[in-house]
This record gives structure tokens, C-alpha cells and sequence, in this order.
């Protein structure tokens, strides 16, 4: 493994770690408390979505809402018991948790960006600059310093699949800025 | 006998230099995926879904089956030369394999886990061939009642009866439940959750969530583990890859015992192969105390053997489950039926009258599959351990590109690439958390044909509840679902159980398989 030779810990470890009497912040040890919040977030999107619905003709006795009701219940039900869950979580419980938790959120972001950006530009720039730069953004992301292989890895790498992909399977990657060539 | 004639006539189907092509092509890549730690045959399959479009059914179908049991056939190698686990499907395999890798036994070991995923998918195959049609014709009686309390006993048997915690399992659940009821009402017509956004009308494409869920979340979540893995050494693999007669002899029983315990659990919507594969190795390390000389943690053959032969045939029985019932109980198989909706058939009773040709075909290139497999596996799994070496930041973002490029293939929507980035951050976050990620997968699925069969069944009773509770059938599976519950609920109140062993750091418990 040349190449990820994991330098260690290029990210947010915070030094002290070693010591025990660090203090937790509200959030740590507590993931659930982001997932019960995205649950209950869907239970009101359903609810919402559900109050506002344009219903055509005559759906039954569950309608087209009925499910929406149900999984909105179940969402509002889970979500508040992960959040209560986490919040009664005695300390020892929550640094254990915190240290499996435990995140290179400069890799993470970086990755993101990636694939963000892939997403954003692609009708605009193009297939083969926005997916060498991906590549490039995740491979660095993920611990490989040699910025310059990454771009050459990668750019061979969406050639290939341009040309295979428009060539022999008639699927059209956009081009972009390079289609005036 | 028409079970055989119409395998016979699969052959001859299939046996065309281009599907003798895919198949190799499928066990060559499913091994790859399942040598690689962090990559499983559901992902591969889900990022193979979009590049197949061109292909016809049967091509794609057979493709994606090979990946389904070679998955199963690479994931232990991982495990038993570096002790990380491709897949958590591997992990029961890793104790006793690593240990026999370890005592200079690495190729003995290989060879055992090979043969294991053999026999067990061989069985398991050949079970479905004679039992499929039977099962299917059992299954044209289903009414919407029955379809109902199917779904729902896989919804509750994936997210409460067999994950880690229920609760988490049921968080998952609802957000696959709520994404799929995004789009138009079947039944009325109705606009349901779209906000107004024509990208939505039509629901959010199955292919776009399991690429996110399944390839973008495992990319991010790699990404958030840099700097947090240790290092392994890989075990060099040297030496004959033959198993001698006394070894046979040890691991012949185990693999039988092994694709035993599998093969029912194919058919149980356990989220895959892991439970089956613990029950086998907690089964050969309890013969193995009555022995005179105990030699589970020293590298028993048997602890490889078991737990492979499982594995393998319960993604075998799987298979039949997802023919014959439409039932996907794992993971991997939601993903294949999303790969049959996508060809316009629809997995179930009606799929062997209907398709009767390219189920047989299908079940046909299994067979051959297995032993392309065995002869890929057998006697170059040493090579296959090359791919260890493969720089993973690489291996990530060639996954990345191909995920997007996946997503943007199905439909050259932003708003899709935009529903993945989505997808994917709330994956992560759900890994980073411990909430399992296949009850997503089968709520997205089963989750329309639980609406809309308690609708029909509400409809075509005048709105009586009883209809639900009114056949043998559904009874029966209702009763197996309270059962089911009343074991968890045990289960829990008794103090951990001392047979299994605590899962490396590294291997997170969540199915890929």
C-alpha cells in the first residue's frame, strides 16, 4: 500500500485527548440526537405534505395520505425516543461512544466538495474535467498526497469511461467547455 | 419431473458464448468485490444497475447473480490473510481462518472457504430449482392480505427482530418508508410529497437510492475513518492449495451442517447472510468442546468450513425467495429486484409463467456460476489477495466516479445527482451512528406493495379490518412474526451471550452482503 501510507492524523484530534478528565461537549457520545432531529424533520415534511395534498377522486379509507399519516406517526415515535435515548446517556457510556465516533471531518468535507461540485457543474463544465477533479478530490480526501498522480489517475480514468461509455453503449456524457474542440 | 426439463432447457439457454461470457465476467467481479474490504455485492450490483440498461434482461440478470454469490465466495479472504473482513458476512469466517492462516495454514484455509461457498450455494441452488415453482404456485393464492403481512413481517423482521438495536433498525426503516412515498399515488393519481418539483412526479428512482446509500455513504464514511484504521499485515498465502484427505474428512461434515443452518435463513428477511453465518460457527465451536482434542482458536477447519457453506446457501435460498415470493431478504437481493422492475418483470408467483424462460436460464447460470467460482477461487485465491494491495484511495474514488456516473446515466438529471449528495451525506451519518442501512433498502421496496395491498385489501372487504387476520397464510405469518418478537424481547433480557465473540474494531456490524 505505497501510496496510502495514512499520515497520522491529518485532521481535528484534538492534542489532549489522552487525558481523562476532558470534557464532553453537548454533542458528544449522542449521534442519535442528528438522526432522531432528520426523523422528526420527515414526520413534518409528511404531515405538511400531507395537509396541503391536491387528493384527485376518491382514495378509500386509507386515501393517498393514509400511509403518509402512519410513517409520519412512526418517525415522530422513533425520533423522540433515539433524542431521549441519547440525552439520559450517562458520561462513561457517551466517551466510549465518542471515541468510535470519532471523525476526519477534513476528509469528509473534502470528498463532499468532490462530489458536490460533480454533482453542481457537470452539465456546464463537462464529464471529463468534473470527474478528474472528483477523482482527484476523493483520492486526496482519502489520505493520498500526490496531487499531480491523482489528476493523471483520474483523468485516464474518465477518458476511458467517456469513450466507452459514448462509443460503445450510445450514452452521451456532456462535454462543456471542452465541446467547442 | 418438469423442474428438470426446464432446467435443461435454462442450459441451453444460457449456454451461448455471450452468457458464458457475463457469467464470468459476474463471478470475476463479484470475487473482486468481496476480496475488497469496504466494497459488497449490493454496492456492486447497484453501480452496475445503470451501466446494464443496453443489455438484455437475461445478460444483466445472470451479470449480477455471479456478483451476488462470488461476493460471498471472495469475502472471507480478506478476513482470513489480513483479519479485516471484507464483508460482515465474513466475520464468523475470520476467527478460525485467521488463526489457521496464522499456524502457516493459509492456503488449506482459502481452499476450505472456497469449497465451503461451493457446496453451500450448490444445494442451496439446486433446493430452489425443485422448490421454486412449488413455492410460486403456493404464492399465486396470495391475495393483497397476504402480500400485506409478508412485507410487513420483513419490515419488522429486518429492523427490530435482527439489528443491533430496534430502535435504530426502525429509525431506518421510516426514512425508506417516507422516500417511497414520494411521487404519484398509484391508485388515485394524486401528486404525494413532490412540492411542486416535476423531478419528484415520479418518485425517486431506486437506482439513485441505493447507489447513494449503499456507494456515496460508504465513500464519505472511508473518508471520515482516515487516520483512525490500523495497519494489517497480510499473511503470505504460500504452499499447496490442497486440503488433505484427513482435512476433507473434518470439513465434510461441517459443510454439510453449514449450508444446512443456511438455507432456511434465505428465506427469512434477515438482512442477509451474518446471522446464519455466526449460528454455524457457534454450532462447530460447541461439537468442538465434546471432542477429545478442542481445537477451535487454534485454527479449526471446521470453524472455516461452517460458516461459508452457510453463507453461500443462504444467498442461494435468497434467490428462491425473491423468484417464487418476491421476497428480497437481503440487502443485495432488494437491489435484484430493483434489476427485475428495471427489465419490466416483476419477481413473485407470476415471474415462472410469465418469464418462465429467463427465470430457468437465470437459475441455469446460477448452477454454472457456482462452479466458475469454484474454479476461480480454488486455486487462485493467493492471486485474488493481490487486490489488497490496491491503493484504497483509489479504490474510493474510482467508486465515486462510477456512483455518479450511475446516477447521471439514469436520467441526466441534476436533480438526481442532487438526490444523491442528499442520500449520501444522510447515509454517513446514519453509519456514523450505527443505524443499520438494509432496512432502508427493503422499506423503498416492499414499502408501495405494503400501501398499496392494505389498500386493496381494505377496498375489496369494505374497509373490515378482519380481512387482514382472515387465511391460514396470513395467520401463519402473523404468528411467526409475535414469535419472532417474543425471541428478541428474551433475547434481551438475558445476559450477553459469551458464544460470540466481540467483531474486530474495524468491521463495522452492518450487512452488505
Amino acid at each position: 500500500m505505497s501510496d496510502t501510507t495514512l499520515d497520522p492524523s491529518p485532521a481535528a484530534d484534538p492534542p489532549g485527548e489522552a487525558g481523562p478528565v476532558r470534557s464532553l461537549s453537548f454533542w458528544e457520545g449522542r449521534g442519535e440526537l442528528l438522526i432522531g432531529a432528520i426523523l422528526l424533520a420527515i414526520a413534518t415534511v409528511l404531515g405538511l405534505g400531507n395537509l396541503g395534498m391536491d387528493v384527485i377522486g376518491d382514495g378509500g379509507l386509507l386515501g393517498p395520505q393514509g400511509f403518509g399519516w402512519f410513517v409520519a406517526a412512526l418517525a415522530t415515535v422513533i425520533g423522540t425516543l433515539l433524542i431521549a435515548a441519547a440525552l439520559r446517556r450517562t458520561p462513561e457510556r457517551r466517551r466510549s461512544l465518542a471515541a468510535q465516533e470519532r471523525t476526519n471531518w477534513r476528509a469528509v468535507g473534502l470528498v463532499l466538495l468532490g462530489i458536490i461540485a460533480f454533482s453542481a457543474l457537470i452539465d456546464i463544465v463537462g464529464w471529463l474535467i468534473m470527474a478528474t477533479l472528483m477523482f482527484t478530490a476523493v483520492a486526496t480526501g482519502l489520505g493520498n498526497r500526490n496531487l499531480l498522480r491523482n489528476l493523471t489517475v483520474g483523468f485516464v480514468m474518465a477518458a476511458i469511461i467517456q469513450i466507452v461509455f459514448s462509443g460503445m453503449l450510445d450514452l452521451n456524457l456532456p462535454s462543456g467547455l471542452l465541446g467547442g474542440w | 419431473m418438469d423442474q428438470l426439463t426446464n432446467l435443461l432447457g435454462g442450459f441451453g439457454d444460457v449456454f451461448t458464448p455471450m452468457n458464458l461470457l457475463w457469467i464470468t465476467l459476474g463471478a470475476f467481479l463479484g470475487t473482486a468485490v468481496g476480496v475488497l474490504p469496504g466494497l459488497g455485492s449490493a454496492m456492486a450490483v447497484a453501480l452496475l444497475l445503470p451501466m446494464t440498461f443496453t443489455l438484455d434482461p437475461l445478460a444483466a440478470l445472470i451479470l449480477f447473480s455471479g456478483v451476488y454469490f462470488g461476493g460471498l465466495f471472495g469475502d472471507s479472504t480478506a478476513g482470513i490473510l489480513m483479519n479485516t473482513p471484507g464483508n460482515s458476512t465474513a466475520i464468523a469466517t475470520t476467527f478460525e481462518g485467521h488463526a489457521m492462516a496464522r499456524g502457516g495454514r493459509a492456503p488449506q484455509a482459502l481452499a476450505t472457504s472456497a469449497i465451503g461457498a461451493f457446496i453451500g450455494g450448490l444445494l442451496a441452488t439446486t433446493l430452489v430449482v425443485f422448490f421454486a415453482p412449488t413455492m410460486a404456485d403456493l404464492a399465486t393464492r396470495f391475495g393483497p392480505g397476504e402480500y400485506f403481512a409478508l412485507a410487513l413481517f420483513a419490515f419488522v423482521a429486518i429492523s427490530a427482530i435482527v439489528s443491533e438495536s430496534p430502535l435504530k433498525g426502525l429509525a431506518a426503516l421510516a426514512i425508506g418508508l417516507a422516500l417511497a412515498l414520494v411521487g404519484t399515488d398509484q391508485s388515485t393519481g394524486t401528486a404525494r410529497f413532490t412540492f411542486e418539483v416535476p423531478a419528484l412526479f415520479d418518485g425517486i428512482s431506486i437506482v439513485v437510492i441505493t447507489v447513494a446509500v449503499l456507494a456515496v455513504g460508504e465513500v464519505l464514511h472511508a473518508a471520515g475513518r482516515v487516520g483512525h484504521r490500523g495497519a494489517h499485515e497480510l499473511v503470505s498465502s504460500k504452499g499447496r492449495p490442497w486440503l488433505s484427505g484427513r482435512e476433507f474428512r473434518a470439513a465434510l461434515p461441517a459443510w454439510l451442517r453449514g449450508a444446512g443452518i443456511g438455507v432456511p435463513f434465505g428465506i427469512i428477511p434477515a438482512g442477509g447472510a451474518e446471522v446464519p453465518t455466526f449460528l454455524a460457527y457457534s454450532t462447530e465451536r460447541q461439537l468442538d468442546k465434546r471432542r477429545k482434542k478442542p481445537m477451535f482458536g487454534k485454527g479449526a477447519i471446521q470453524g472455516v468450513a461452517a460458516p461459508e457453506a452457510a453463507g453461500n446457501a443462504t444467498a442461494g435460498s435468497a434467490m428462491g425467495a425473491l423468484l417464487s415470493l418476491g421476497l428480497p431478504t437481503s440487502a443485495t437481493a432488494a437491489v435484484l429486484l430493483a434489476a427485475f422492475q428495471q427489465y419490466g418483470m416483476q419477481p413473485g408467483p407470476l415471474l415462472f409463467e410469465r418469464n418462465g424462460d429467463t427465470v430457468w436460464a437465470l437459475l441455469a447460470g446460477l448452477l454454472l456460476a457456482t462452479v466458475v467460482l469454484l474454479i476461480i477461487n480454488l486455486p487462485f485465491a493467493p492471486l485474488w489477495a493481490k487486490l489488497l494491495l490496491l491503493p484504497q484511495s483509489y479504490l474510493y474514488a474510482g467508486i465515486t466516479v462510477f456512483a455518479s456516473l450511475g446516477v447521471y446515466a439514469t436520467g441526466a438529471s441534476r436533480a438526481d445527482l442532487a438526490i444523491m449528495c442528499v442520500l449520501g451525506v444522510l447515509a454517513f451519518v446514519m453509519r456514523r451512528t450505527g443505524v443499520p442501512l438494509a432496512p432502508i433498502l427493503i422499506a423503498v421496496i416492499l414499502g408501495p406493495l405494503a400501501e398499496y395491498s392494505l389498500r386493496d385489501a381494505m377496498a375489496n372487504s369494505g374497509n373490515n379490518p378482519l380481512t387482514l387476520v382472515s387465511s391460514p397464510i396470513t395467520i401463519a405469518l402473523y404468528s411467526l412474526l409475535l414469535l419472532g418478537l417474543v425471541w428478541t424481547v428474551w433475547r434481551r433480557m438475558r445476559p450477553a451471550d459469551p458464544a460470540r465473540p466481540v467483531a474486530e474494531e474495524e468491521t463495522e456490524a452492518h450487512d452488505k452482503a
